[in-house]
């Protein structure tokens, strides 16, 4: 009897919890589905209000055109690319071996007493809004690094044209610094928790075998972190070839591609923001709906190269994505 | 032609001022310009009150209806004429009691809100262009009402210089065709015999966002320089001129604030911003040869000079870069506020359709008392004659809207 009253009570149970998962399964399936949903009717609403353009230029005409002049009707998008590119990777090349070492400063080799408020402080960074880091990039920065361009530019800048003149200050240089102390807060947070991660055995086993901390840190913390390292780098930069205002502030927002990494120029971002709102000459809306597109595409494919790269050096099924 | 004859009928009863009203179709000098303003006649005015006729800038009350409407009316448009449009829809909220809400979102994007009927009226800093009327034209045809006048100036920063620099055509679109590019180039020299002029570089600094601004400088480089057309194009030829072009030359930076910010942050900065920017921020900006040949710094009066030409189209669609005007400054444009002629096919009551016109015939007259605090251009008074003709055109189904 009790126990036909308890199979009978369970049975209950699972039929309410078959119901209830059913309901929150589909819940979840909806939400997902409605997510990307939102991504595709996205990407198609683009590419059909930007078809004008593909038309009259064709997608690799547009992409690779280098002249971009709404007052002749003329449109092409590889300036933006290009500027797009060079400035992430600039960032990237500042920010992650700065990210690095303030990771490892915070999880090796800072007193315990100071990591926490030393973390926090970093950590905080990322909070501060992209336009105050654009204004003290406009205000600060700009003028600071200018006469560094110039010294740059009448030295190396007579043997490699990439590093000559014209220094007017806001330049992809100054975008690409800015975006890499935008980027240092993410990379380094995902970092150190990464570095914060490593097994203590190993750690203790190097110490004990009578090894320096950059021992540590040369043997276990990086080999070991690598994978979260790639992911952070990922992460970084997402945000560098998204970031719009801070960069339109600093980059001097020129349509022409700049001969030297200190003249001004634009990225896909920067351009959109610039120049839609009084986007009146023929096609020029159309042309920077396409460009939104093209941004589209240049991140997925950069973070797919770079989960690509992270997932060959670390056998793939280490981190979740 | 009606409206000709109401207006000689009117002057016929005011003799005295029908005199001045004669000589006031000729384009003298400024003392002129406020007599022939009071030459429009009273019966011009809305109201049955015999008001005295609106003189921009003088304290005289003119007569003005007040619909309430329901109490709002929306307009987008123009950053240029945002302050002044500000200005002016506070004191009419003051006046008559109807709140007008003005989205400052850039001439492109008011004249498509304005196409797309989401509010009672644009502003633009260019007329339109025979496609965007051809797009609008669902909501019938369109009245364009040119309120205020604004100049361009080329400001630079230069330390050690006691008087303005002079420039001319030629310089003007060297610099920023990226010709000239030290400040003792010898065009420059030319220019200002017996000013000692550094070798500094000259840095470029131009506006990265589309802009009316842009619009009236690019349109005086067309006007002047065969060579700027050629490499850098002059735009939708219906056009007054392109909003967005692609500099050969220099640094973009966005709004007024951010050329000033690019001008003042290098040594031997140049760039264009409006004249009320400059003015109020006491920034140095040169002395430019007009058409007539003569050095004009760009002041209120110059402004004027320059916008009072001795006849306009009567559609309203003008420039007014490089006039004839010998005191004229000549880097100069309008802002129009646009709406459509037959209210009844856009909007939903004739009561809204009448407040909407009451605050339009009040920026033109009454209005216009708020431009030159702001350092805007009034309207002279051959133009607002044609404005008042303007306005009175709108009507509902046929029926017009104003007496």
């Amino acid at each position: 009897m009790t126990q036909s009253a308890h199979l009978a009570e369970l049975g209950g149970l699972r039929r309410r919890r078959w119901t209830g998962d059913l309901i929150f399964r589909l819940i979840l399936s909806a939400l997902t589905l409605g997510i990307t949903g939102v991504l595709g009717v996205m990407m198609i609403e683009s590419f059909v209000s930007a078809s004008p353009v593909y038309q009259k230029f064709g997608i690799i005409g547009f992409i690779t055109g280098v002249t971009w002049a709404p007052s002749f009707t003329v449109y092409g998008a590889w300036a933006f690319i290009y500027g797009t590119l060079l400035t992430s990777l600039l960032a990237l090349l500042i920010a992650v071996p700065i990210s690095v070492l303030i990771a490892l400063l915070l999880t090796e080799l800072a007193p315990a007493r100071l990591r926490g408020p030393l973390g926090i402080a970093v950590d905080l960074l990322a909070a501060v809004p992209s336009v105050v880091y654009g204004l003290w990039g406009l205000l600060v920065l700009v003028p600071a690094l200018r006469p560094l361009e110039q010294a740059i530019a009448a030295t190396l800048g007579r043997v490699i044209p990439f590093f000559g003149p014209p220094t007017p200050g806001s330049s992809y240089f100054a975008a690409g610094v800015i975006l890499a102390v935008m980027i240092v807060p993410i990379v380094s947070a995902v970092t150190r928790e990464v570095f914060a991660s490593t097994p203590r055995l190993q750690r203790e086993a190097v110490l004990a075998l009578g090894g320096t901390r950059w021992d540590v840190a040369r043997t276990v913390t990086l080999p070991i972190g690598r994978a979260g390292l790639l992911a952070a780098v990922v992460l970084g930069l997402g945000r560098a070839i998204g970031e719009t205002i801070a960069v339109t502030l600093v980059i001097g927002n020129s349509d022409n591609i700049g001969r030297s990494i200190f003249s001004p120029g634009f990225t896909l971002a920067s351009v959109i923001a610039n120049e839609f709102n009084e986007a009146t000459e023929t096609l020029h809306p159309e042309a920077l709906i396409a460009l939104g597109t093209v941004l589209l595409v240049v991140s997925v494919i950069v973070n797919a190269a770079a989960i690509g790269i992270r997932n060959r050096f670390t056998g793939g099924a280490r981190s979740g994505f | 032609m009606t409206i000709g004859i109401r207006r000689f009928g009117a002057i016929a009863i005011a003799a005295t001022i029908a005199i001045s009203a004669c000589s006031g179709s000729s384009t003298t000098a400024a003392p002129a310009g406020s007599a022939t303003r009071s030459s429009v006649p009273p019966a011009a005015s809305p109201s049955t009150a015999s008001g005295a006729s609106a003189a921009p800038g003088s304290a005289a009350p003119a007569s003005y209806r007040c619909t309430k409407g329901d109490g709002t009316l929306n307009g987008a448009g123009s950053t240029f004429i945002n302050p002044l449009l500000s200005k002016m829809a506070g004191d009419y909220n003051t006046k008559c009691g109807v709140q007008v809400n003005y989205q400052s979102v850039g001439s492109g994007a008011g004249v498509k809100d304005w196409q797309q009927n989401t509010v009672d009226f644009g502003a633009s800093d260019a007329y339109l262009a025979d496609s965007e009327i051809a797009a609008a034209a669902a909501n019938g045809a369109p009245i364009e009402v040119p309120v205020t006048f604004g100049a361009v100036v080329v400001a630079y920063n230069l330390t050690g210089l006691a008087s303005p620099i002079k420039m001319t055509p030629d310089i003007i679109a060297g610099i920023f065709l990226g010709k000239i590019t030290t400040w003792n180039d010898e065009a420059l020299a030319a220019a200002n015999p017996g000013v000692n002029l550094p070798s500094t570089a000259i840095s470029v600094v131009h506006r990265s966002d589309g802009s009316g601004t842009t619009s009236i400088f690019t349109h005086y480089l067309t006007a002047v320089s065969p060579d700027w057309v050629t490499t850098v194009g002059a735009g939708d030829p219906t056009k007054s001129a392109a909003k967005t072009v692609t500099w050969p030359v220099g640094q973009g930076a966005s709004g007024n604030e951010g050329v000033t910010q690019g001008i003042k942050g290098t040594d031997g900065g140049v760039g264009y911003i409006d004249v009320a920017y400059a003015i109020q921020n006491q920034i140095s900006f040169a002395d430019i040869k007009n058409k007539s040949g003569n050095f004009i710094t760009a002041t209120l009066a110059s402004v004027a000079a320059a916008a009072n030409l001795p006849t306009y189209p009567a559609d309203l669609r003008f420039n007014l870069v490089n006039t004839d005007s010998a005191q004229g400054y000549p880097i100069a444009g309008t802002t129009w506020i646009l709406v459509y002629q037959d209210l009844s096919k856009v909007l939903k009551s004739q009561d809204r359709a009448n407040a909407l016109v009451d605050f339009i015939w009040w920026t033109i007259h009454d209005g216009q008392a708020d431009a030159a605090p702001l350092d805007y251009g009034a309207l002279p008074a051959n133009l607002l004659a044609q404005d008042e003709a303007a306005v009175k055109s709108i009507n509902w189904a046929g029926a017009p809207l104003l007496p």
